[in-house]
């Protein structure tokens, strides 16, 4: 299949447009439960960006050779491999966010989103635009991550990466720091996204 | 069949280099995550036994800190850790971990006993899976400082040798703040650890003053 678009439109369709999360509902797992803290939010993000991009860049250079029936073990076999070089490296030089963390980082390695760009896009083109393609996909992901992690710790702990923001007779939303805060939060963020632009959401018939 | 041996030969290469790579990065990276993992151990068991409750920055200052001052020793298959004086003479109390079951998973905690053995040092909790916010907040200062100078000699009607209570309530000197919007954590909390200062109690304790 031919790649569609430049460097520059593939880097940046995952960011908005194609945006996995706004667009696909994709990876909402993590989105729930990991971004009741801007930091842990950042750490997961960095996580993801780096596994993504990698496993994209890996899956499309041994395209070639890579039998069809065994794809997809494959495909799993170095996104585990990517995710389990992350953990090592947060329990090596981050272990109190390692902590915070607890399984999921791990959990990167279910997250939809990376089998389906590797699936979708990586397998059938080139390693460069395969690696953009991850890359401004984990982008875009990591991008209303922060939104909602800030909208979510800011309400619930009246903070911004552990900083007091909020004055002292601010009652906390407790629900915000819950999932199902996280719930509302992402329902409503894709409510304004595709309120304000429904031209980029809208399917095309 | 040649290409079903392709893909089982393909298939067994790159698990190796894989797995090559990933223990490779492990192997570098051992020594660091185990020492992480001593560091904040040693930190939880300074600061269960009021030695050290501030975070020490330097790893060799706390390495230092902790074998001057923490002898371990292993009974009923339990590790106790026991503090010192400045000196490294006397006795000044005993540590041990303790595990029970939280609202979403295991609970872990340091708890830190005085060398009479008479009332709690300190609680330190360092393993949980509870709601941030919420059931997390066993690890806030609040929280564990509360138990610190708990009377362990008397135990009231139900056997316990304190219980916890919604904040706000008229409260005993063995009744503590339970955790607003957590109260699977609180009772869980209360449940694991009357349960494992009892056995501390009753049959750790012996052991140690027959040795000491």
């Amino acid at each position: 299949m031919p790649i569609a678009g430049s460097n520059k439109q593939i880097l940046t369709k995952g960011l908005w447009i194609e945006n996995p999360v706004l667009r696909h509902v994709l990876g909402i797992c993590s989105t729930l439960a990991v971004t009741n803290l801007v930091i842990n939010t950042l750490v997961m993000c960095a996580g993801l960006i780096f596994t993504l991009a990698m496993s994209c860049i890996t899956v499309s250079a041994m395209r070639n050779y890579t039998p069809d029936r065994i794809r997809m073990m494959v495909q799993m076999l170095i996104i585990s491999s990517y995710v389990i070089i992350v953990d090592i490296l947060i329990k090596a030089y981050l272990p109190e966010i390692s902590v915070a963390l607890g399984p999921y980082v791990g959990l990167i390695i279910t997250n939809c989103i990376v089998m389906g760009r590797c699936e979708a896009f990586a397998r059938q083109n080139p390693p460069i635009p395969s690696m953009l393609d991850g890359l401004g996909t984990a982008l875009g992901y990591s991008l209303v991550l922060l939104i909602i992690s800030v909208v979510r710790e800011t309400l619930g702990f009246g903070s911004i990466m552990g900083f007091t923001i909020m004055p002292d007779s601010f009652e906390r939303w407790t629900i915000m720091i819950m999932a199902p805060g996280a719930f509302f939060m992402l329902g409503i963020f894709i409510w304004i996204v595709r309120a304000r632009y429904p031209h980029l959401y809208e399917e095309k018939s | 069949m040649k290409k079903t041996l392709y893909s089982i030969l393909y298939m067994f290469l790159i698990t190796f280099c894989f797995t090559a790579l990933v223990s490779g990065i492990r192997y570098l990276n051992q020594e660091k995550i185990e020492q992480n993992m001593a560091m904040r151990r040693q930190a939880v068991i300074l600061s269960a036994l009021n030695i050290s409750s501030q975070k020490i920055d330097s790893a060799a200052l706390q390495m230092s800190l902790y074998n001057e001052r923490i002898k371990q020793r292993q009974i009923l298959d339990r590790d106790i850790y026991i503090g010192l004086d400045n000196e490294g003479q006397a006795i000044t109390g005993y540590a041990f971990s303790a595990s029970g079951q939280g609202f979403w998973g295991p609970i872990s905690c340091m708890i830190g006993i005085s060398g009479d053995m008479t009332h709690l040092l300190g609680i330190v909790f360092y393993e949980n899976t509870e709601t941030p916010g919420l059931g997390a907040r066993i690890t806030e200062d609040w929280f564990q400082k509360q138990f610190t100078g708990l009377s362990l000699k008397n135990k009231n009607s139900s056997g316990n040798f304190f219980t916890l209570s919604p904040a706000g309530s008229e409260k005993t000197s063995d009744d503590f703040d339970a955790i607003t919007g957590a109260t699977g954590t609180s009772d869980a909390v209360e449940k694991f650890l009357n349960r494992e200062l009892r056995l501390f109690i009753n049959r750790i304790a012996p052991l140690l003053i027959k040795e000491t």
